[in-house]
């Protein structure tokens, strides 16, 4: 009896691993297939963020031209093989150039529209603050003359009726 | 009495950083004005020597036009969308088998594929036989040094790397295309 349990067991456990081995086989099966045939979503997700390199500022997946079809073909190729939205991004720079990014790269001189309006920002508010604290000038005027030394106060008296 | 005093430090802070403010916007400015003569490549004008180039080839070779001083050189801006640039495309190869067969040595051709896919502008060059070398123009750098905003563009060397001809639109036949490039090869050397 505890042998025939045992081998009903191992039927089991045989049973349980065949089918984890088909189910993923399967779900394997399905990720290639999606892979291999890349939807529209995914072509337009990649194509939204390329610029079309003939015209003036149109985006790759609402951009009418013919040519702008065999670039999204391209873009569906690319996907099948499994690249990634870098590597396709990195290649349209490298065939086409920065101008189809939608933001400019960050190297050389293109740091300063990265890094100027924060920091012309920042300069902004330290001027403010620095200005907010100082006291109106008359303010300031009547502290001065409040704070002048009785010294000079005497010689600019004797001085007016020397006159 | 007050007006006329020295400034105070705090005064003289302020001023400094005012003029370091100043400073770094003169800089930026100046920075941005060097990029933007950078970028502001004015068109060649016939007579002109335009920068050597590179082109890479589908075929797999590395074409330099400083390598081809002392020939012709033919350099014509075309792309697989155009709709103009599959006849011209006949012509062309027509007149390059032309020099193939008479002047070899003398002329060499080279397309450029402007602003398109390498599937797309390989399946063009099968579809029309063009047999001369071709190649992508890479991040845009050969149609910035001719200005090239639209296709077909065709531009001919002297044997001096100076630009004699320019075509905007597509030639219309082959005598045109032979004209262009006779006329070129009759220049007297300098």
């Amino acid at each position: 009896m505890t042998l025939h349990k045992k081998r009903l067991g191992r039927y089991f456990l045989c049973l349980l691993f065949g089918l984890m081995v088909l189910l993923s086989a399967i779900t394997a099966g399905n990720v290639c297939g999606q892979v291999s045939t890349p939807s529209d979503d995914d072509v337009n997700r990649v194509a939204s963020q390329l610029y079309c390199p003939i015209c003036d500022n149109i985006s790759l997946d609402i951009c009418p031209l013919e040519a702008c079809q065999s670039w999204r073909d391209l873009i569906r190729e690319q996907l099948a093989e499994g690249w990634t939205e870098r590597e396709i991004k990195d290649y349209f720079v490298a065939q086409y150039g920065d101008r189809v990014l939608g933001a400019p790269p960050m190297s050389g001189l293109n740091w300063m529209l990265y890094l100027v309006p924060p920091i012309v920002i920042l300069l902004g508010f330290v001027v403010l603050l620095s200005k907010m604290r100082r006291p109106p000038q008359e303010e300031r005027a009547t502290k001065e003359t409040t704070n002048v030394d009785p010294y000079f106060e005497k010689v600019e008296r004797d001085l007016r009726n020397l006159d | 009495m007050t007006t006329s005093d020295p400034p105070t430090n705090q005064h003289k802070r302020i001023n400094l950083w005012a003029v370091a403010a100043i400073a770094g916007l003169l800089i930026i400015l100046a920075l941005i004005g060097i990029r933007l003569l950078q970028n502001d490549a004015s068109p060649v004008r016939i007579g002109e020597k335009p920068k050597d180039f590179s082109l890479a080839a589908y075929a797999g070779d590395v074409i330099h036009t400083v390598d081809l001083r002392g020939k012709v050189v033919l350099v014509n801006f075309w792309a697989s969308w155009c709709t103009t640039c599959d006849e011209e495309a006949a012509l062309l190869e027509a007149a390059w088998q032309h020099y193939q067969q008479e002047k070899s040595d003398q002329v060499i051709f080279l397309g450029v594929a402007y602003m398109d896919t390498e599937p797309a502008s390989k399946a063009f060059l099968d579809q029309y036989g063009v047999s001369y070398p071709n190649g992508p123009d890479l991040r845009g750098e050969i149609s910035k040094l001719f200005q090239v905003n639209s296709v077909p563009e065709t531009f001919i060397l002297d044997v001096d790397g100076t630009l004699r001809f320019v075509k905007i639109g597509a030639f219309t036949s082959l005598n045109e295309v032979l004209s262009a490039i006779d006329a070129t090869l009759a220049l007297p050397l300098d």
